[in-house]
């Protein structure tokens, strides 16, 4: 399966990637973000979008 | 040209605004979905959701940078068409510049900055609602939805709420007001003023810094050792104000609209949170309040087969996409439990995707809950109920009226809201 990373010390909790790939990305009660780094593979455009909208560019794809 | 299918589309029509999804689904049913429209320039029409999302994130290909000059030079028509007067930003930019402004804007614009925006923007819901709730009767509307957004956008940008009466007309006028038509001119010199006072604030805070607010991160914010001048500033500025307002009250107006036609959903919305998100993402898919913008190419490239060619516009036609039922099985049915991820567009895509989304769902969520709290059984008049002629932009209605069973106050300040709506109106 892909793989996916952010940098949780660039990340600042803007919560576009949550909305762009729900599946992948969350807040938890405290606002702040948790993900899973590996994700399904028709999970591609939403990660891939997720990435782009961004505003700290903290979301890199990995294969 | 031979190479291409042509399409009588002109967005800034009447015949569009009361027919473009049928011409999405025409378009799509014809086995040849992307047509070319001569209106306005020439641009590419394309209703498919795949075409669409990828036009709206492959910055290789595609620009909404605003960048046309005197001389006729430069590619980027910024997201309107024919080009708007000014640049707004970062809407009409490109990255790496967009994620640079988007990185200053900051905080505010997280789900964090929304709740904790959520108890004062609460209070103006309140004070517009105590303004007409021993009557009976509201506009949705210039008695609520066109006064709150551009309300909490002033705010949030430190605008002095004595201008509220202007900001709210102007910005729900322009939205909907094309050149020709009455009121039009009034309404692009109210942008002319709101644009006034923004760059003497602009100026102003530049020479005397406040706390830290948004201006002053745009002002002194150095990402990469750049940063922004104060005309940028100003553009980021307008375009929150224009941005921020009539989208906003669009989903709400035309989600209490088919609440007065579907009222069992109103007490589930009002009590379960979950559901009401989830409610959430499909009221913005079905009403989608922006309808379309527009990139233009900067390299040949292709939409499902079909060539494009450098420095052709496409319009990101986001109520399209919307419905297409590749992606939304049964895409005109709401279905407010629409449980598969719901990937619609009305926030687009890439690294445009709205920065205000979370403060945006956070005033639709606070407007619509109120209403169905404090005016349970209210019923819309449907035949006062004024649609937008055109989709400039926005779908959305300028007139919602209803009655109710008349309450009580529950507190605020009922005069600015009363002063606002008496000028929106």
């Amino acid at each position: 399966m892909p793989h996916v990373s952010v940098d949780l010390d660039v990340c600042e909790d803007h919560a576009q990637c949550v909305f762009a790939a729900p599946t992948v990305f969350r807040m938890n009660d405290d606002d702040r973000l948790e993900y899973d780094a590996e994700y399904d593979e028709d999970l591609r455009f939403d990660v891939q979008a997720a990435a782009d909208s961004c505003p700290v560019q903290a979301i890199k794809l990995l294969d | 040209m031979t190479d291409r299918r042509t399409i009588d589309l002109d967005h800034h029509s009447q015949e569009y605004a009361d027919s473009y999804h049928q011409v999405a689904d025409e378009l799509r049913g014809s086995g040849c979905p992307v047509a070319w429209s001569e209106h306005h320039g020439g641009f590419w029409v394309t209703p498919g959701h795949a075409d669409v999302a990828r036009v709206a994130r492959d910055d290789d290909y595609f620009t909404q940078d605003h960048e046309r000059r005197e001389d006729g030079g430069g590619l980027g028509q910024g997201v309107q068409r024919p080009p708007g007067p000014v640049r707004t930003l970062p809407i009409e930019s490109h990255s790496p510049f967009t994620q640079f402004i988007r990185q200053l804007c900051g905080p505010a614009f997280s789900p964090a900055g929304a709740k904790q925006f959520e108890p004062r923007f609460l209070e103006m819901v309140t004070e517009c609602l105590d303004a007409v709730i021993e009557t009976g009767r509201v506009d949705f509307s210039e008695d609520l939805a066109a006064i709150t957004t551009v309300r909490a956008t002033m705010e949030l940008i430190g605008l002095p709420a004595d201008r509220l009466p202007l900001y709210a007309k102007v910005s729900h006028e322009s939205s909907y007001l094309a050149p020709g038509q009455p009121g039009f001119d009034e309404a692009m010199a109210g942008i002319g003023e709101i644009q006034s006072d923004v760059i003497g604030l602009v100026s102003e805070r530049k020479k005397n810094p406040g706390e830290g607010g948004l201006i002053d991160r745009l002002l002194v914010g150095d990402v990469r050792g750049r940063q922004l001048s104060e005309d940028e500033v100003v553009g980021v500025l307008m375009s929150l104000i224009l941005g921020g307002g009539d989208t906003t009250a669009t989903l709400t107006l035309q989600t209490l609209r088919w609440l007065h036609h579907n009222p069992e959903h109103r007490a589930r919305l009002l009590t379960d949170d979950a559901y009401f998100a989830t409610a959430t993402e499909e009221f913005l898919r079905v009403f989608t309040p922006n309808v379309q913008i527009f990139r233009v190419a900067t390299q040949d490239t292709e939409l499902s087969g079909q060539p494009v060619r450098r420095g052709e516009s496409v319009m990101m036609w986001w109520a399209a996409a919307n419905r297409d039922p590749a992606v939304f099985a049964d895409p005109y049915e709401v279905r407010l439990d629409r449980r598969e991820a719901n990937r619609h567009l009305s926030f687009g895509n890439g690294t445009h995707r709205c920065l205000g989304q979370h403060i945006a769902r956070m005033e639709f969520r606070t407007m619509v809950r109120e209403v169905l709290r404090r005016m349970p059984d209210y019923q819309i008049d449907e035949s006062a109920v004024d649609r937008y002629h055109t989709v400039k932009t926005i779908d959305g209605l300028m007139h919602l009226p209803a009655v109710f069973t008349p309450g009580s106050r529950e507190g605020g300040r009922p005069a600015a809201a009363a002063a606002a709506a008496a000028a929106v109106a």
